[in-house]
Parts: structure tokens; sequence; C-alpha cells
């Protein structure tokens, strides 16, 4: 058996490092506001993604990589292919956890620390309307690699900095629009009902491709 | 579906950026060892990732058993169940444990023989002269003592056909010999029991090969069961003089300062009237490579 590079992956120690970006984020997300005001956390908190990236460039190099057969095994029986698909999901369910907690600590800080309540909706609006976006941008992007035979990495890559992306933009946007906010809030909640139902759907009709685009990956790699 | 076949494939494709596979109907009879047989690159490793379901961005349909598709195989627990696989390198963690193989694929697979699996570890010599050890790690045992580990892995569930790739490379001599019993075996173990392998060890697994396909740039080339083919080409020795004049006729021809030798089809045997020549039988070996020297890019 080649070594890996990279250090052992293990889910323990996986999910281990997702917990602790999680609590530093939260902690970081939250000093950054006190200090740095609204665009210092935001510009924080959009970066996630990309400690994100590193983590599962390390959990998985060792994994996907050619000369890393073990996945076969699993591969070769129905069960260990649903415990992969079962690990999977809750993987993409604990990075969007991740992702929540970041900004999770940007709004209890302006929470404590102000009482700019427009602030305070808009950021949590944004909330709102970021994690349907980043579901649907996460299962577009893994499809459309898939088809392009990425290696999983670069898959999970792309993913993040897209999502990353529309982050900074989402922010962007609701910054330029805190005078109106009812309207703004209507419009943000109405958005969101339809962006969650179609990212729900893209996700139960897609998810088995995407899981295929997954499997794929660790042979095509 | 023919009855007569455990797996039938139709217009299998699968496109690298300098190599395609193409298969347009591949058959694997039921009840009779198979081995897959083609130079480094030929799609041997693509071909069985494909048929066992490791491999899903191709094209082409499958039918296993006679009643599944393709698609069954993760859909339907009861086709993954029936069909053993063994890779070409380790594919259990450097870090496992004997014991957790086992712990392992009792939990993954519903009829996997705890016992069976003991008995074949101790009988292939996996941890030599000692008794069975759970706690024996893989990273411990050398290649080819994890390939007989896989085995044991495999032979110790309850399948229909037993697909390995390359399971005679990392072994040696004597264990050739045991995996040639334990394959025979394997299919007189019950009625419908099917072994596809593949191989490069052509002479030390023909005395198990019950039909051979061989392969050459991503098709087929060449199939039958082995006693036909051993009808269809003839092994022809002659006289330096004649060389030229045989040259035409032959598949593949060496050079020696007594002679030659070569391999013919038995139909064009004929044409070789009025030569001093002598035939013989081929072995799978030598029709192997004579076949693959006729399609191989290697000059």
């Amino acid at each position: 058996m080649n070594k890996s590079p990279y250090f052992a992956f293990t889910a323990l120690s996986y999910r281990i490092l997702h917990v602790v970006t999680v609590l530093a984020f939260l902690v970081i997300g939250f000093l950054a506001d006190v200090y740095f005001g609204n665009v210092g956390a935001v510009l924080l908190s959009a970066s996630i993604p990309l400690v994100l990236v590193f983590i599962d460039y390390f959990a998985f190099a060792g994994t996907s990589s050619q000369k890393q057969k073990n996945m076969q095994f699993l591969k070769s029986s129905c069960k260990g292919l649903g415990f992969f698909r079962s690990a999977l999901k809750t993987d993409l369910l604990l990075k969007h956890f991740c992702l929540l907690f970041g900004y999770l600590g940007f709004i209890l800080a302006e929470v404590i620390y102000f009482t700019d309540s427009e602030a305070f909706i808009d950021s949590l609006l944004v909330l709102l309307i970021y994690v349907p976006i980043s579901e649907l941008t996460l299962n577009i992007t893994l499809i459309l690699s898939r088809r392009i035979s990425l290696s999983m990495v670069i898959q999970i890559a792309v993913c993040y900095i897209c999502s990353m992306i529309s982050t900074i933009l989402l922010f962007m946007y609701s910054f330029l629009l805190p005078e109106h906010i009812s309207d703004f809030t209507l419009v943000i909640i109405i958005s969101f009902i339809i962006i969650q139902t179609i990212s729900i759907i893209v996700a139960i009709v897609l998810y088995k491709d995407c899981v295929k685009g997954y499997i794929s990956s660790f042979s095509d790699t | 579906m023919d009855q007569n076949n455990v797996i039938e494939a139709k217009n299998i494709n699968k496109k690298y950026k300098n190599f395609t596979l193409d298969i347009p109907e591949f058959k694997l009879p039921l009840g009779f060892a198979t081995a897959l047989i083609g130079e480094n690159g030929a799609g041997k490793t693509t071909l069985l990732n494909i048929l066992t379901g490791l491999r899903q961005d191709y094209t082409g349909s499958i039918n296993y058993f006679g009643q599944y598709s393709e698609k069954d195989l993760d859909n339907k627990p009861e086709v993954k169940e029936r069909i053993g696989y063994t890779g070409t390198d380790n594919y259990y963690l450097p870090s496992w444990t004997v014991g957790q193989i086992e712990d392992i694929s009792s939990l993954i697979f519903s009829k996997f023989d705890n016992a069976k699996f003991k008995k074949l570890c101790n009988d292939l010599a996996i941890f030599g002269n000692a008794n069975f050890d759970k706690h024996k790690k893989v990273s411990a045992l050398s290649d080819g003592t994890k390939t007989k580990l896989m085995l044991a892995g495999v032979l110790a569930r309850e399948t229909d056909v037993l697909i390995t790739d390359e399971p005679a490379s990392p072994l040696d001599p004597l264990m050739r010999d045991k995996l040639c019993e334990l394959i025979r075996e394997y299919i007189n173990s019950g009625e419908n029991k099917s072994v596809f392998f593949s191989t490069h060890n052509i002479s030390d697994m023909e005395n198990v090969t019950d039909y051979a396909i061989i392969m050459e740039q991503g098709k087929i080339v060449e199939q039958g069961f082995v006693e036909d083919l051993k009808e269809k080409y003839i092994v022809v020795k002659g006289e330096t003089a004649d060389i030229e004049k045989a040259r035409p006729h032959l598949y593949t021809m060496s050079q020696s300062n007594y002679g030659f030798e070569g391999v013919c089809l038995a139909e064009n045997l004929d044409k070789l009237a009025g030569l001093d020549i002598v035939t013989e039988t081929p072995s799978l070996f030598k029709i192997s490579v004579s076949v693959m020297k006729k399609n191989s890019l290697i000059k």
C-alpha cells in the first residue's frame, strides 16, 4: 500500500476538523464584527469555504488518489455504497452547518454589541437566502463537474469557490438596500421560499447523480 | 438474454483521451472459468470495473443473471450480493486488522461466512505457521499475502460469480497452483457458479481456464472455449528454407538457427502443403500471444 502524503483520513478526524472550524469561525466572526465592523466580518465569513476546501483537500486527497483502491471494497457492495452515500449526505449537511455557524458569530455580535436592527435583519435575511443558494450551487456544480470528469477534490474546490463568490455578491447587494427594509423583507422572504423549493427539488432529483459523480471521481482520479 | 450466460453486455463504450473501450457484444458463459487476456492497456481492468459496477461513466447495457440490468447493481442489493470481486491492488485499508476486515465484511455483505473466512486464512497460510490472528494488521502483510487475504475475503462470501482482476500476478507459483484449485472448487461448489479473471500468467492459469477472451486496444479480438481455440489454431514448425513460403500464412513466426515456429489457423494448413513442416496442438499461451501480436501496436 502506497502511503498517502496527506494525513490519514478517518471519519473522526474529518469531523473533528469540521467542528474545530465551526467553533473557530463562530469566535472569529464574532470578534471580527466587534472590532472591524460589518464589512470585515462579512469578508471573513465569506472566506469560510476556503478553509473547508483545505480540510476536504487533506481529507479526500488520500482517499481519491490514484494509488488508493480502498473505495473499491465499498463500491463492490450495495451496503457499502449505502454507507458511503449516507456519509456523503451527512458531510453535505455538516458543511452547511459549518457555514451557518460561521455567520452566527457575526449575527451574535450584531445582537449583543449593536442595536442597529436594520443591519441585523439584513444580515439574518442574507443568511437565510445564502443557505439555499449555496446548496443549489453545490449540487449544480457537482453535476456540471461530473460531466467534465473533474477529480473529487477539484469538484469540491470549485463548488466552494462558487459559494464564496455568491456569498460576497449577496452581501454586497444587501448593503445597498438598507433603506426599504420592509419591502426588502417581503421580497427576500418570497425569494427565499422560491429558491428553497427549487434547491430542494434539485437536490432530490439530482442527488443520485451527484453521488455518482463523487463515486466515479474516485476511479477517475 | 441467453440462459447459458451469467452476464451479457451490449454496446459497451468508454472513451479516454487516447483510448476507447468498444465492445459491441460481451457474454460470460455460465458455469465456467473464463480468462480475460490482453496486453497492458488493452482495457481489461476497465471492462471488469464496468461489469462490477465500479465504473459508471460508460454507455451501453448490461444484463446480470438473465434478470437484472446495470441499474439494478445499485438499486437491488441482491445483485451485488451474488457478485464477488477483487481488484489489482489491495483494497483493505492498511490500518485495518484481519479481525476488522472480518467484521466489516460481515457488515457490508449479507452472506459472509466467518468460519469459512478463518478456514481460508489458515489454509492459505496467511499467518505463516501461526493460527488465525485477528490482530494482524494489513500493513504488516506482504503484497502476495494481501492478495491471499482478499481472495479469502471474497471466497468466504456466498456468490454466484467471481470476478477477479489479475489475482495471479502477486502470487508465487505454488499459490498460483492453489488459486487454480480454489477456482475449480468454487465452480464445483454449486450449480451455475462462474469465474471471470484477467491474467497475464496464461501458462499458470491455463489448466483452470475453460473459456478465453482476448482483448487488444479496447476490443475483443478473439474468444471461445479453450478446446475450440486449440482446434482453430495450430502450431507449425519447419525448416529455415521454408520460412518465406510459410510466413504469409502464419499468424506469428519466430525464427531460430534450426528453423521456424509459428501459429496459423488450422483452416489455412492446406496452404502450407508441400512444405516440410511438423504440427502440434498449441497451448492457450501460444494462441494468446499470437492473437495479441497480430493485433498489437508493439512491433
